[in-house]
């Protein structure tokens, strides 16, 4: 029953009030709305980083998140670096493949690889045409999953196209794709990138999903490094 | 049915559609935003005591330690067997230090650490005073058994044990308020990784098996107790990190459970041997304090061998539900006797030719779901042509459903419920139904009275009761709205009743149906071909909140179902566009701090306006004006960090003051050493101990303050507005959008000037032509007058003064603009005593029609021009202590003279989203009142809390008003004392964001 002419005008005013809102007027529901349409975060990669920390860009659903390295452990199998997130969840990396997770809505307590060779001699079987198997055992909470034994099979793939990797072209490195065989769970393949730092090949991106809604997917931040 | 008597109109707040588009889409964002990595690191912090690329205490050589050394311990610390590794703490050192000093040793069970703790004893030693006490005197059991378990128990020590739910070191680093600080006399104990799992037996005996992965409790106690476990409906799994669940493992009440870990105990009483729950839970409760090992090497009767292998199965689900064609929890045209979980929400719509189906049902109890429906009748015309164009038909009508009781091994669950209760009853029913599940099945039989059972398959059985029973009366006609109670079980009866079966692939649901609805009998003579009463359909579960139903019904229609359901109880947003609480630290401030700035960051952190700060003695006092939202304790938890942070550290206590104009209402006292303790290290007794606290309010606020407020006298907002018009004959939803501007100009420190301008941007009332019919002065039936006249308009200009009359009066009197429709005087009178259940008050008003336009004028308010009428209530609140329901009666006169009562009755979630429905009944005759019969509806109110991604105050208000009717209408006050004194509610004040852990205040 408005008038159109008011109606024109009625909608430049609501568009002006809208504009002053991005000039600092904002309410719980503005906020809200701003969350819902461009999500929580602004531009993660554009934040200002300390350049005394190391960062790792984190990808799970969509979202984009830092964790900071917290410890580096010394393992006979290779050091294990642990990664905190703001709230304190974290992340254990060794070799660059994940090895634990704590406070995620689904954690893997911890990953007992066995017969699991370092990069540089999957790098040389896979250049010879064999995939790398090896033996996971993994303990998966909530539920007390515990003693769950998968056989991995580890080979060279082409460079992937829906990676989350960014800053970095794909095609710079060496990808690997990691297979759970013959097992129920049915989690997507994991997939690593690398690259040759020292004459040792070193994992730059990595995915690896927890359970079949929570998948993660890490890249060492910034990209140069 | 919404017929010629005026659509319905909602009474929608300015905010009712953001809160319903902003908690529909927070509710979908929620998924995501829930995941537990954090938005954001704008300012990367590593967690506390945490430095960059640290290496690790370097790992020492291995210790063995059988005792801490204590020297005033009250008792032996048990002494863990071998395949333990035991080694003593540091007194004062982290229980994350003291596991990384462990030696590295790949065969080590962090899940199964043992941590000791003398003062925890006490509870423990009760505990297992009551369980030989029980087994001493129960004779229920077998006198074998109990002496088995006599012996056992007997054999085992109190520990003192505490469970630790994540022993990592990193992560407890990150999480110093869960990682204890160790004293002398505790004791610890990492095992190394059990290979096996037990079962303690009916007979009381253990039977120790391999653990094997993918086995939930059931494989084990097949393999035990082959002979039994038909006869097992409950399993308690005692973890070997101690905790205890419990879980259904029969076929009709199977349950999504755990595995049992490695170390796990299993106690799984036989149905009718003689255990209670209450005997079982102690039981495992005792078992959680023990380790492993001593379990296993404990006095106990010889053990048992297993019989078999574990077998694992495949792992139990839960029993799944889902909406028919109707929205209640059904097969399709069938209801079933099973119920949602209390506080789901639920909007179903459905199409079945020749009839569509949009319902809202909501789930306030356990036993109790009801909701309404609008139906679209495809093939049938609104009205005239003149009147409505060419609108099909809508009906409304409202639905209940009750359980009466619920499933057990041998008995189905029984539900009674009444389908379009209260309406024009073109589809009323009632009907008895029953349901028994059989592992992925679930079988409903019931027998349906009016539309449901029109089929007449059977005589109805209530006819032996009267021959009142043999048949039924028409529906009420045209003007609709009585609950029909004479109608309630008569006429023709029918059989109806299915199965549900659940298939392997988890997200499909199968359904058959036994239709007891005779369709050449329609309602309207909208009579329907059936070639079968065998309907069939399949629903597959998108997700958890959405359900896409297809059916095949009647032998030849096809049916099309869509269900969104949510459980509000559980409706959270995280707070992510809010400043991350600054992070607490046992140390105190060493320099004095900037005031302003401490009361910046309390706003910020509380989303409330401090007033000032002042000091008094080692106290300081911070008084907080106008605070509003629901999750009051959070807020005081975040404050309180900024103020141990910020205090001079000689302060030891902070007092909260809630003030509303001016007036002192209740207070928050905060100890300040055991409220950082409790957050900077895992308390254990007899420190655990509740740091803040509620006390009655004291007379005048705190003078010569550190700090005060230069508030501004005029502050202003821009929300949104919405009004609706559903289901009327011009047209099913019309609607205006738009912006608002509510204000207030503060006169003094009570007296205020408050008022909105409304401003609509977006309609479509040029369909809105129709005005309804009334009996009695029209007070609320102008509403498309009011609604379309003037785009600008100012719903509410009012002066309020409010004050104390002593200790738990308040009083408040105004005059204005009162609400969209009338203007005038009133006051009001509230007792409220401190904490108390019970409220009483009285208000009264003197008010005057106002005109179509909303502005500031009275003469164009149509016949009601000049209408004055003196409208009050005195009103009773009860907060029942059951199940967080609150109830409230009004009893007084309404706004078209008429003189009655309200019962109004909510029940809250913790979260503090509420469900109610309210009725009134004046003595206006039905007739009188027109359709509907009398005023009721049912509302929904959703705190903005949780639904914005910062802390803010407000409701959303969602309220369903079948019609709107001159009848039993109030006055809208948009300042009542009740809700201005909420700081005084426990119950109110005591709501916690779903899924956190409730932490300070009163109600922990």
């Amino acid at each position: 029953m408005i008038h159109h002419r008011f109606r024109l005008l009625s909608l430049c005013l609501a568009l002006t009030a809208l504009f002053l809102g991005g000039c600092g007027y904002t309410t719980p529901i503005t906020q809200t709305v701003r969350v819902a349409i461009r999500g929580p975060v602004q531009d993660v990669d554009a934040l200002k980083l300390n350049p005394d920390l190391r960062y790792l860009r984190v990808t799970v659903r969509g979202r984009v998140v830092l964790m900071v390295l917290g410890y580096v452990e010394p393992h006979a199998e290779g050091e294990i670096q642990t990664w905190y997130s703001s709230e304190g969840e974290l992340m254990r990396l060794q070799n660059g493949r994940l090895v634990a997770t704590a406070g995620l809505e689904t954690d893997w307590r911890a990953v007992r690889n066995s017969s699991l060779p370092a990069w540089k001699e999957v790098s040389r079987q896979n250049a010879a045409g064999a995939a790398t198997d090896y033996r996971r055992e993994r303990d998966e909470m909530p539920g007390y999953r515990f003693g769950i034994v998968e056989s991995v099979s580890l080979y060279a793939v082409a460079v992937p196209p829906n990676s989350k990797l960014v800053g970095v072209r794909a095609g710079d490195f060496r990808w690997f794709e990691e297979a759970v065989r013959g097992q129920a769970d049915g989690l997507p393949s994991a997939r690593y990138a690398l690259r040759v730092i020292d004459g040792e090949p070193r994992v730059i991106y990595g995915e690896q999903c927890l359970s079949l809604d929570l998948c993660l997917a890490w890249q060492t931040w910034p990209a140069a490094q | 049915m919404a017929n010629m008597a005026g659509g319905a109109v909602s009474r929608a707040t300015a905010r009712v559609l953001l809160g319903v588009l902003a908690c529909w889409s927070v509710a979908l964002h929620a998924e995501v935003l829930a995941l537990r990595l954090p938005a954001q690191l704008s300012t990367p912090e590593l967690p506390n005591q945490i430095s960059v690329a640290e290496v690790p205490n370097s790992i020492s050589a291995p210790q063995v330690f059988v005792q801490a050394p204590a020297p005033q311990v009250a008792a032996p610390v048990h002494s863990p067997q071998i395949s333990t590794n035991v080694s003593a703490p540091v007194p004062g050192e982290r229980l994350s230090d003291w596991l990384l000093r462990q030696p590295s040793d790949p065969r080590a069970y962090p899940t199964g650490l043992l941590w000791q703790v003398p003062s925890e004893r006490y509870a423990q030693a009760g505990l297992k005073r009551n369980l030989l006490i029980w087994l001493a005197v129960t004779e229920t059991a077998p006198a074998a058994a109990r002496a088995n378990l006599t012996r056992m128990i007997k054999a085992l020590p109190v520990t003192g044990r505490l469970p630790v739910p994540r022993a990592d070191a990193r992560w407890l680093q990150a999480h110093p308020k869960e990682d204890p600080v160790l004293q002398y006399n505790h004791a610890l104990a990492l095992p190394q990784l059990p290979r096996t799992v037990s079962v303690l037996t009916n007979e009381g005996k253990r039977c120790t098996l391999p653990h094997r992965t993918g086995s939930e409790a059931r494989d084990y106690l097949r393999a035990c107790e082959p002979g039994r476990v038909e006869r097992m409906d409950r399993a308690w799994v005692v973890q070997a990190d101690g905790a205890v669940r419990n879980f259904g493992i029969a076929r009709w009440n199977a349950q999504a459970q755990d595995e049992a870990a490695p170390g796990a105990l299993i106690w799984a009483p036989a149905r009718d041997a003689g255990w209670s729950p209450q005997f079982s839970t102690m039981l495992a409760e005792f078992l959680a304090t023990q380790g492993y090992d001593t379990l296993l090497a404990a006095d106990a009767p010889p053990g048992v061998e297993p019989v078999s292998a574990v077998m694992p199965d495949s792992p139990t689900r839960d029993a799944v539900i889902s909406a028919n064609d109707w929205g209640l929890i059904g097969l399709l045209q069938t209801p079933t006797a099973r119920m949602a979980k209390a506080g789901e929400a639920r909007f179903h719509y459905s199409r079945v030719h020749p009839y569509e189906r949009s319902s809202v049902l909501l789930q306030p109890l356990d036993w109790l779901e009801a909701g309404f429906r609008y139906t679209n009748i495809r093939n049938r015309l609104y009205g005239s042509a003149e009147l409505s164009g060419n609108q099909t038909y809508k009906d409304k009508s409202v639905d209940v459903k009750i359980r009466l009781m619920k499933e057990t091994a041998r008995l189905p669950q029984f539900a009674v419920g009444i389908t379009d209760v209260g309406g024009t009853g073109l589809f009323s029913s009632e009907y008895l139904v029953a349901n028994k599940r059989s592992g992925n099945f679930d079988w409903s039989l019931g027998m349906g009275w009016g539309y449901m059972g029109s089929s007449g398959n059977i005589s109805n059985p209530l006819s032996l009761l009267g021959k009142d029973f043999d048949t039924r009366a028409a529906p009420t006609g045209p003007s609709g709205g009585d609950v029909n109670t004479g109608l309630f079980f008569r006429g023709a009866a029918a059989l109806f009743g299915g199965v549900q079966y659940h298939s392997p692939s988890e997200k499909w649901l199968f359904k058959a149906e036994y239709d007891g609805n005779n369709y050449q009998r329609e309602p309207q003579t909208n009579n329907q071909a059936q070639r079968t009463p065998i309907n069939l359909g399949i629903v597959y579960q998108y997700n958890p909140g959405v359900d896409i139903a297809v059916g095949f019904q009647r032998g030849d229609t096809l049916m099309l179902g869509l269900t969104w359901h949510t459980p509000l109880d559980r409706m959270n947003a995280p707070k992510v566009s809010d400043m991350p609480t600054p992070r607490i630290v046992a140390g105190r401030p060493t320099t004095q701090p900037v005031w302003v700035a401490t009361a910046s960051d309390i706003s910020a952190m509380s989303g409330w306006p401090v007033r000032q700060i002042s000091r008094e003695g080692n106290v300081l006092e911070v008084v907080i004006d106008g605070a509003s939202g629901a999750h009051w304790n959070n807020r005081i938890e975040r404050m309180t960090a900024v103020l141990h942070r910020d205090a001079p550290a000689e302060i030891h206590k902070f007092i909260v003051i809630f003030a509303e104009q001016g007036i002192p209402m209740a207070e928050r006292v905060i100890l300040r050493e055991p409220w950082v303790k409790q957050n900077v290290q895992r308390q254990v007794m007899p420190d655990r101990i509740q740091p803040i606290f509620a006390t009655e309010p004291r007379a005048q606020f705190p003078t010569a303050p550190l700090w005060d407020r230069n508030e501004p006298r005029f502050a202003y907002s821009i929300v949104p507005s919405w009004q609706q018009n559903l289901g009327g004959p011009d047209g099913f939803l019309l609607f205006k959008a738009g912006v608002a501007a509510p204000a207030r100009l503060k006169l003094s420190e009570d007296t205020s000037i408050t008022g909105a301008v409304s401003l609509a941007l977006l309609d479509n009332f040029d369909k809105f032509k129709y005005t309804g019919f009334s009996n009695l002065p029209r007070v609320r039936t102008l509403q498309r007058e009011y609604m379309t006249t003037s785009p600008v308009t100012v719903p509410n200009l009012q002066v309020t003064h409010m004050g104390k009359l002593g200790g738990n009066q308040f009083y408040s009197v105004y005059g204005g603009y009162l609400e969209s429709m009338f203007a005038g005087v009133g006051g009001e009178w509230l007792y409220r005593p401190w904490h108390s259940p019970f409220a009483f008050g009285i208000d009264a008003n003197l008010v005057q029609q106002r005109n179509f336009q909303q502005d500031f004028g009275f003469k164009n308010a149509g016949s009601q021009t000049g209408y004055r009428v003196a409208t009050g209530h005195a009103t009773a609140y009860w907060d029942t202590g059951w199940k967080s329901t609150q109830v409230k009666l009004n009893v007084g006169r309404y706004l078209a003279g008429d003189m009655g009562a309200t019962l109004d009755i909510g029940r809250s979630f913790n979260n503090g989203v509420t469900m109610g429905a309210w009725a009134t009944k004046t003595n206006v005759s039905s007739i009188q009142f027109g359709e509907g019969s009398f005023d009721k509806g049912i509302y929904l109110r959703i705190p903005f809390d949780v639904m914005t991604t910062s802390r803010g105050g407000g409701v959303a208000n969602l309220v369903y008003n079948p019609l709107t009717r001159d009848g039993g209408a109030r006055l809208n006050r948009s300042i009542a004392l009740y809700n201005t004194t909420i700081s005084r509610s426990r119950l109110d004040t005591g709501y916690a964001p779903a899924g956190a852990r409730a932490v300070g205040g009163p109600d922990e």
